[in-house]
């Protein structure tokens, strides 16, 4: 089956002149535009909020103005700078069903915390608000800590035994019989 | 801006060996907190979030506004402080301050030890290590410094019971690639 393309443009817009969508179900904390700003703020757009052609009035008072499906925080944010608007050839019925689930379908997949915490830890942010919040992902990864036996070890005796190199091999099988004795501990090495 | 940098190394396993045994140990009462190489401080910034101290006293061998800047193995060698926390999360080895910190020990305490590996060429265990081993007077070729490592933590472990302190309990998190993280929780031996 052939995906179809609904973007019709990208256009440049001042984010102020979008129109927001009265179905918008999203309720923006302050946290969120903190942390969105502070993306924003550090690493600018790398994404377009989504609109459609939607008309307004009738006959010769009739306009048309891009209506906003995803992004009505960044423009909110972005005030009266101009921003990047993939303009979408989508009925007004097809704009709600993205407005429904465009968000909900990110938010099936689930999180490995393990892979994001090495992600984020990897990451240093400018701004303090974003390096909280990739300190957040950090400590979100689930620690397992273990038992350290802390048995006494045995007191040893050691030996340092020099055999030149060429005639290791006569004494070899003494050397790894050796090292099988229960607490043993056998190291070898060449003189570099 | 603010301008934000972190030392998060493994920051996860850290802190869950510090969480681990605050709760255990110090939910009571606040503890006493020696940071010995405090970097940025993230570590305790974020522990004191959740559990109160009563008094924290971050050092480093770095110089840092309004931080006193010092080998805290020195501080450690100085018989008469009074930390119920001490927390040597150093790059390399620990062991001097372990050596440091066992005949001072007076009371009950939680310790925390970052271990570096050692490396494959050029490294070394550390004088400590060697003298915890036996090994203190025998000249190790280079190759068996960083296997002899590996082997060398029960050792260095089993110094507090020759300072006549009792190893309560003692966890580790998961190492990552460059250190082992070790929690201990220690007391006097009962006479």
């Amino acid at each position: 089956m052939a995906i179809k393309n609904r973007i019709k443009e990208l256009r440049i817009v001042k984010a102020s002149d979008l129109r927001p969508n009265a179905k918008n179900w999203h309720d923006h904390t302050d946290r969120q535009r903190q942390v969105l700003r502070g993306l924003l703020d550090e690493l600018g757009f790398a994404g377009a909020v989504l609109a459609r052609e939607a008309t307004k009035g009738r006959g010769k008072k009739k306009t048309v103005e891009l209506e906003l499906i995803d992004g009505h925080e960044r423009a909110e944010i972005a005030g009266d700078d101009e921003i990047p608007v993939l303009v979408l050839d989508v009925t007004k019925a097809e704009a709600d069903k993205l407005l429904a689930t465009f968000d909900r379908v990110g938010q099936l997949a689930e999180t490995n915390d393990e892979k994001l915490s090495d992600l984020a830890s990897t990451i240093d942010a400018e701004i303090a608000v974003l390096q909280e919040f990739l300190d957040e992902m950090i400590l979100a990864a689930p620690v397992k800590l273990g038992k350290l036996s802390t048995k006494p070890p045995p007191k040893m005796s050691w030996v340092l035994l020099g055999i030149p190199t060429v005639r290791f091999g006569e004494v070899a099988e003494t050397v790894l019989e050796l090292g099988q004795l229960d607490d043993v501990i056998l190291e070898t090495t060449i003189d570099e | 801006m603010n301008k934000t940098k972190t030392d998060n190394s493994n920051l996860p396993a850290k802190l869950a060996l510090r969480r681990y045994f605050l709760q255990k140990y110090h939910a009571t009462q606040p503890p006493d907190v020696l940071d010995c190489c405090q970097g940025d401080g993230t570590i305790w910034r974020r522990l004191r979030e959740r559990f109160p101290v009563r008094t924290y006293w971050g050092v480093d061998k770095k110089q840092k506004r309004g931080r006193l800047k010092i080998d805290s193995v020195e501080i450690l060698q100085q018989p008469g402080w009074r930390y119920d926390v001490i927390d040597v999360d150093t790059h390399g080895l620990p062991w001097k301050h372990w050596e440091a910190l066992l005949p001072n020990l007076a009371g009950p305490a939680s310790v925390f030890l970052t271990i570096g590996f050692v490396r494959t060429r050029g490294g070394s265990i550390g004088a400590e290590a060697r003298e915890a081993m036996g090994l203190g007077g025998l000249k190790l070729p280079r190759g068996f410094q960083h296997r002899l490592h590996h082997v060398s933590l029960p050792y260095c472990l089993a110094r507090a019971g020759d300072h006549g302190l009792e190893i309560v309990e003692a966890m580790e998190a998961p190492p990552s690639t460059n250190a082992r993280y070790i929690g201990l929780h220690l007391r006097p031996r009962a006479v």
